[in-house]
C-alpha cells in the first residue's frame, strides 16, 4: 500500500489514545493503548511509541503490535505503562510517534489525551440501582460521585472507592433520569439508588409535523 | 374541464409551433427564473390544449382540498402537479390539522371553542407564531375552522379520536391527527406516524371520483394572464415529458405548489444564512421549489407577511434526529420499504442521544451545547465558521463520536443505515477529518483543529464540566477507535410566508389590487404563521369555493 503514496512527502500518521482510567489515584501505576495510523495503511508494527507529560519529558514508551486493533483498518497498538503523578488534577499528556529511520518516509504524530488525578481512596461505596416502578436491578448506569465513577453490573451494582467527603451523587442511564444527591462518605457506605424510567422520544412518534 | 370534446394534446402542440402562439416558443430574452417568458406575453394561446373552470397547480393538501371544494360548488377541476403522485409534502406529513372553533370532534371531548376564540388565539401579540399575523386573513380562517374540519369528515378524512394541545398560540386543544392511508402500497412510506397520508389519499379518492382530472408529472412552467401586469389570468403552460402543455382554468388558477423553502435563492431573501446545505423536511419526495410564488410574482403578485419567515419560533428548523444520511429530519424517518429509498440512500443512525457525540462544524470546532435544541443552537450552527470563501451559512455540522458510542447506542453503522457521501469513519480522530469528503464541505477539516477540539472536550469529561458551551455533565470520551462523523447539518421547516392574499385566497398585486381569477392556499400563501395542515385546509376550501361560485366574475 506504500506505493500508492505520494513520493514526495512522508505518508502523515495520526495517534488515538484510549483505555486509560480517570481518575486515576495520586502516584499508581496505570496503562493506555497508545495506536498509530498511516494515513495509506502502511503495516507500522514493531515502531516505537512515547509518552510526554505537560514539559515534554518521556515518560512511558512501548513498542506497537503485530496486528491492526479490531474494527481498523490499520490501527497498531502499544499498550503503555505509566505512573500518575502526585499532583492532583485534570492532566494533559502526550503521545508521540517518531517516524522510523528507516523504510518508508513517515511524518512524526503526537496526540494530547486527559485523565484525571485523585487521592488516594478512604472508603468503600456500593452503588446498587433499581428501576423505582419494576424495582428490577439496572445494568450500565453511569454513576458518579464527584470525579469518581463507575457502571452498575448485571445485579446493578457498582462499587466504588472514594475519599472521605461530601459528594453529588449522579445516576444516569439512557432512558432513564434521577435527580442528584448529596451523599456524605465517612466510612464503608451501601447506598441504594432508584430511577424513573423516562424513555427517549421516538423520533417517528414524538413532534409531527404539518 | 372541457370532457365533451377532449383534445388531442398532439395536435394542439402542433399548432402551437405552426403559429408559435405558444408561450414557450422565442425563448432567449426573457429567460429570467425560467417562468418570466410566458407571462411576458400578452397573448394567450390561441387554443388550449386542457380546459376546465378551475386549475390547480399543485395536488397536495391545500390544492386537494380547493379541488374538491369546487367541485362540490359544481366546478370542473383540473389538477397538474410535477411530481409523479399526488399529496405534496401532505402525503409525508404527521397529519396535524389544526381546527378548531367547535369541531364536533373538539365537543366530543368536552373541549369548549369558538370562531372568536381561534382569532383571539391567532392574532395574540405575545406569542412569536401569531404576532405578525394578518388579522383580517386569521379573521376569516377562524371563522371557517368548523366548517373546514366538517368538510375533511364528509369527504373521507378520518381522525384519530383524541383531544391534542393546546399548542402553539392556541389556548385550547384543537389539533387533531388524521389516519394514517391503510393501503401500504399507496404509502410512500410505512413509518406509521405519517398520517398525512391519509388526509391527501383520502381528498384524492374524493376528487377523483366527483370528476378531478390529476395530470401528474406536469410541471407549470408559467401562469398566463392577458397582459403581464393587468387583465385576468386565463390559465398556465406547463411541460410534460418536454412538451408544453397549456392548460385554461376559465374560473380560476389556484397557486397550490408548497412553499418555497427548497429553492435556495427564493429562501435567501428572508435569510441570507439558509444557503444549500441545509435540507428541507419532506424531500426528497417533494421539494418546496417557489415556483407557485416565482410564477405569480412574474404576473404582478406580492409577496406577504414576511416577517413570519424569520420569527425564530415554532417549527422554523430543526435539528436532526437520524444522522449520517442527507434526510434526517426527526418524525420522518425513512426506511428501507419506501419506493423512492433509491432517492433516500439511507435512514441513518438514530435516536442519538447527544451525550453520545459532539458536534462540530466545517472547521472541526465545536460551535454550541449539543443538548440544546432552541433556536440559539441553529444560529450557532449557521455562523460563521471562518471559511472565507463561505461566509454566509455555517456550512455542514458533523457530529462526531467513537466505538463506544456506537455500541452504547446500538447502532450499525452501515448502509442502508448510513450513506457514504455523509458518513465517514477512521482510525484515529486526526484521519477522521481527512476522510470527509461531501458536496457540501467546501475546504477539507483541518485534522489538528479536530483533534484539538476532541482533546479538550474529553478533558472536560474529566474535569466534569464543559467550559466552552455548557453541556451537562458531559459524561463519555471520544476515545475509542474507530471514530466516526455523521452528517448532522440543520433542517429547514415550515414555509411561512408567500403570496398576499385577501380573505377569499384571491393573489393580491404590489398595488394591492385583486388579480382576477388568480388564488393561492398553502405555504405558499403569505401572512399567517400558523403550522400545520390547519391553514392550507382552510384557505384550499376558500380558493375552491370562491371560485367556483364567484370566479368568473373577478
Amino acid at each position: 500500500m506504500s506505493t500508492d503514496a505520494p513520493a514526495a512527502r512522508p505518508h502523515a500518521t495520526s495517534v488515538a489514545v484510549w483505555d486509560l482510567p480517570s481518575p486515576v489515584v495520586a502516584g499508581a501505576s496505570f496503562t493506555a493503548k497508545v495506536g498509530i495510523a498511516c494515513e495509506v495503511a502502511c503495516p507500522l508494527a514493531g515502531q516505537l511509541v512515547e509518552v510526554r507529560d505537560e514539559a515534554g519529558a518521556r515518560i512511558g514508551q512501548g513498542r506497537l503490535g503485530e496486528t491492526p486493533w479490531p474494527g481498523t483498518a490499520a490501527l497498531y497498538v502499544a499498550e503503555v505503562t505509566l505512573t500518575a503523578p502526585a499532583i492532583e488534577g485534570v492532566r494533559s499528556w502526550s503521545a508521540v510517534c517518531r517516524a522510523p529511520e528507516s523504510g518508508v518516509p513517515h511524518a512524526d504524530a503526537s496526540a494530547t489525551f486527559t485523565f484525571r488525578v485523585a487521592p488516594r481512596p478512604d472508603h468503600r461505596v456500593t452503588i446498587s440501582v433499581t428501576d423505582k416502578e419494576t424495582k428490577k436491578p439496572l445494568e450500565d448506569v453511569d454513576v458518579r460521585m464527584g470525579p469518581y465513577r463507575a457502571s452498575t453490573d448485571a445485579g446493578g451494582v457498582a462499587h466504588l472507592a472514594v475519599p472521605r467527603g461530601v459528594y453529588a451523587l449522579d445516576a444516569w442511564k439512557l432512558g432513564y433520569e434521577t435527580a442528584p444527591r448529596s451523599v456524605e462518605v465517612a466510612t464503608d457506605l451501601v447506598v441504594a439508588v432508584e430511577v424513573t424510567c423516562a424513555p427517549e422520544t421516538d423520533p417517528d412518534e414524538g413532534r409531527v409535523w404539518m | 374541464m372541457d370532457t365533451k370534446k377532449p383534445v388531442d394534446p398532439e395536435v394542439n402542440r402542433r399548432d402551437f409551433l405552426k403559429t408559435g402562439a405558444t408561450a414557450g416558443l422565442g425563448a432567449g430574452a426573457l429567460a429570467m427564473l425560467g417562468v418570466e417568458e410566458a407571462a411576458a406575453q400578452s397573448a394567450a394561446p390561441r387554443r388550449w390544449d386542457v380546459t376546465a373552470d378551475f386549475v390547480t397547480i399543485g395536488a397536495g393538501v391545500s390544492g386537494l382540498a380547493a379541488a374538491v371544494s369546487a367541485l362540490e360548488h359544481g366546478a370542473t377541476v383540473v389538477m397538474v402537479d410535477e411530481n409523479f403522485d399526488i399529496g405534496g409534502h401532505g402525503m409525508v406529513s404527521g397529519g396535524i390539522v389544526h381546527l378548531g372553533g367547535g369541531t364536533s370532534r373538539q365537543k366530543k371531548h368536552g373541549v369548549e371553542d369558538s370562531a372568536d376564540q381561534v382569532f383571539l388565539d391567532w392574532v395574540r401579540h405575545d406569542h412569536l407564531e401569531s404576532r405578525y399575523s394578518d388579522r383580517e386573513l386569521v379573521r376569516a380562517f377562524a371563522d371557517e375552522n368548523v366548517a373546514t374540519f366538517e368538510f375533511l369528515i364528509r369527504n373521507g378524512v378520518q381522525f384519530l379520536d383524541e383531544s391534542r394541545g393546546p399548542e402553539a398560540a392556541s389556548t385550547v386543544a384543537r389539533q387533531g391527527a388524521t389516519v394514517q392511508w391503510p393501503i401500504k402500497s399507496e404509502l410512500i412510506t410505512s413509518v406509521p406516524s405519517r398520517r398525512g397520508s391519509g388526509l391527501v389519499r383520502a381528498l384524492e379518492k374524493t376528487a377523483r371520483a366527483k370528476g378531478a382530472r390529476i395530470l401528474l408529472r406536469h410541471k407549470m412552467t408559467s401562469i398566463v394572464r392577458e397582459t403581464p401586469s393587468s387583465g385576468r389570468v386565463l390559465g398556465i403552460l406547463a411541460t410534460y415529458e418536454g412538451k408544453t402543455v397549456s392548460i385554461r382554468g376559465t374560473k380560476g388558477v389556484l397557486v397550490a405548489t408548497g412553499g418555497h423553502s427548497s429553492n435556495v435563492t427564493f429562501r435567501r431573501i428572508f435569510d441570507p444564512r439558509r444557503t444549500e446545505e441545509y435540507q428541507v423536511a419532506g424531500e426528497p419526495y417533494s421539494r418546496q421549489t417557489g415556483d407557485g410564488e416565482i410564477a405569480a410574482m412574474a404576473v404582478g403578485a406580492s409577496l406577504w407577511g414576511t416577517a413570519n419567515q424569520t420569527i425564530e419560533a415554532g417549527m422554523h428548523m430543526d435539528k436532526t434526529a437520524h444522522i449520517g444520511c442527507r434526510w434526517g429530519y426527526s418524525s420522518l424517518h425513512w426506511q428501507p420499504d419506501s419506493p423512492i429509498f433509491d432517492r433516500v440512500r439511507a435512514s441513518g443512525l438514530t435516536r442519538v442521544n447527544w451525550q453520545n457525540a459532539i458536534l462540530v462544524n466545517q472547521a472541526g470546532k465545536r460551535f454550541w451545547n449539543e443538548m440544546d435544541d432552541s433556536h440559539a443552537f441553529f444560529a450557532a450552527a449557521m455562523a460563521y465558521s471562518g471559511n472565507s470563501t463561505k461566509v454566509n451559512g455555517g456550512g455542514p455540522i458533523w457530529a462526531v463520536f467513537d466505538h463506544d458510542a456506537v455500541v452504547r447506542q446500538e447502532w450499525d453503522p452501515r448502509p442502508p443505515h448510513v450513506d457514504p457521501e455523509y458518513f465517514f469513519s477512521a482510525d484515529t480522530v486526526a484521519e477522521l477529518a481527512r476522510r470527509i469528503a461531501n458536496p457540501y464541505q467546501t475546504r477539507p477539516m483541518p485534522a489538528g483543529v479536530l483533534q484539538e477540539t476532541v482533546a479538550r472536550y474529553n478533558s472536560f469529561v474529566d474535569s466534569g464540566a464543559d467550559a466552552d458551551f455548557n453541556k451537562p455533565t458531559p459524561r463519555y470520551k471520544i476515545q475509542t477507535p474507530p471514530f466516526y462523523a455523521a452528517w448532522s447539518t440543520p433542517i429547514i421547516h415550515d414555509t411561512l410566508t408567500g403570496l398576499r392574499t385577501n380573505a377569499k385566497a384571491q393573489v393580491i398585486d404590489v398595488r394591492g389590487e385583486v388579480i382576477p381569477g388568480l388564488y393561492c392556499a398553502g405555504e405558499s400563501q403569505g401572512g399567517f404563521a400558523q403550522h400545520g395542515l390547519g391553514r392550507a385546509t382552510v384557505f384550499g376550501r376558500i380558493a375552491g369555493r370562491e371560485a367556483a361560485l364567484n370566479g368568473a366574475r373577478t
